[in-house]
């Protein structure tokens, strides 16, 4: 019984989110890759996936805010050795 | 070496040159030979050419480039007479996905050059930093330069992230940056005869990713007792001891 009225919640849940994303403008929902959660909430409307292919080009000089071009490299740690006027030594140093 | 490439995921090992011959060893002795040998078994990164390197002649020194196994560059060297340069000017080595490009330059020097001119250090820079900078992220000056000329070298030619110097009047303490450019410049050791080849410089850096370089710690390394002498390089110079 318990259980049978969770998932009835869920589906008025559901359906009450879609209700107000209509209402919003949302259009038709699309798939969501989050995981679903069963609370019910106002969210903001997804941006409609764009396939690249027929994606229109733009300038490389006006990027999408909040979306880089290029991933951002990782720092690394680098040492240096370095010798200098070594004149053919080569006695160890033991 | 062998201890630093083991704690440190990225290492450079660089020369400045004046390496092979010069101090009335071993190195004299096989005519740089054992010491290309050595340097080849520690696994040597690149080289400037000195003057102590040219007093070979362009037939040896070139037989000694072939047997090492790492460049050995000048980029204001050239074969007397012509307007070819003796060695590569320029190499690019690739670390964590960063290139870095290193410039060897060699010290003027009357009388030690037999078949060689060796032209303005200055002038070579300019040329070859300048067109390195386009294709790496970090430009490294290898030189034989006494230190002041280096250090006025870095402050006065940009794109220069490095000058690793030579013939320094004291042991350095630090790593010191040139006040215009920005640049850093080290140098490990300070010689004179019967004392070369006894200390090692650590730089380490934070390379960043947009390619700029931001110095963590330098240290000149003393080579002594403390570090264990490498049976693999005994056994390598043993071939060349009488």
């Amino acid at each position: 019984m318990g259980k049978t009225r969770i998932r009835y919640g869920l589906i008025w849940g559901m359906v009450i989110w879609w209700t107000v994303s209509l209402a919003v403008g949302c259009g038709t929902p699309e798939p969501r890759r989050s995981t679903f959660t069963p609370e019910v909430a106002p969210v903001s409307p997804l941006p409609t996936p764009t396939s690249a292919a027929n994606r229109e080009p733009t300038p490389a000089a006006t990027p999408t805010p909040g979306v880089t071009s290029e991933p951002q490299r990782e720092a690394i740690r680098l040492v240096v050795l370095h010798t200098n006027d070594n004149w053919g030594e080569t006695v160890p140093c033991g | 070496m062998s201890q630093q490439r083991q704690e440190a995921e990225y290492v450079l090992l660089l020369d400045t040159g004046d390496a092979l011959v010069g101090g009335g060893l071993l190195g004299d002795r096989t005519q740089g030979q054992a010491v290309v040998a050595a340097m080849s078994l520690i696994g040597y990164d690149a080289m400037a050419l000195g003057p102590k390197e040219l007093s070979l002649g362009p037939d040896l020194l070139r037989q000694r480039m072939q047997e090492a196994g790492f460049p050995m560059l000048s980029a204001n060297v050239v074969l007397r007479g012509t307007e070819e340069l003796f060695a590569p000017p320029t190499v690019v080595l690739e670390r964590g996905g960063y290139r870095f490009g290193i410039v060897g330059l060699t010290r003027p020097a009357d009388g030690s050059a037999s078949g060689f001119e060796v032209r303005d250090p200055v002038q070579a820079a300019m040329r070859y930093v300048s067109e390195l900078a386009k294709q790496v992220e970090i430009v490294i000056v290898l030189t034989n330069l006494e230190y002041q000329a280096a250090f006025e070298l870095a402050d006065r030619i940009p794109d220069i992230d490095l000058v690793i110097a030579a013939l320094p009047k004291a042991i350095p303490q630090q790593a010191l940056q040139a006040p215009q450019s920005g640049a850093l410049v080290v140098t490990a050791d300070q010689p004179s005869p019967g004392h070369t080849g006894r200390r090692v410089g650590r730089l380490v850096v934070t390379v960043e990713g947009d390619g700029r370089m931001r110095l963590e710690a330098w240290q000149s390394v003393a080579m002594d007792g403390t570090i264990a002498d490498d049976p693999q390089m005994d056994e390598l110079l043993d071939r060349f001891r009488p």
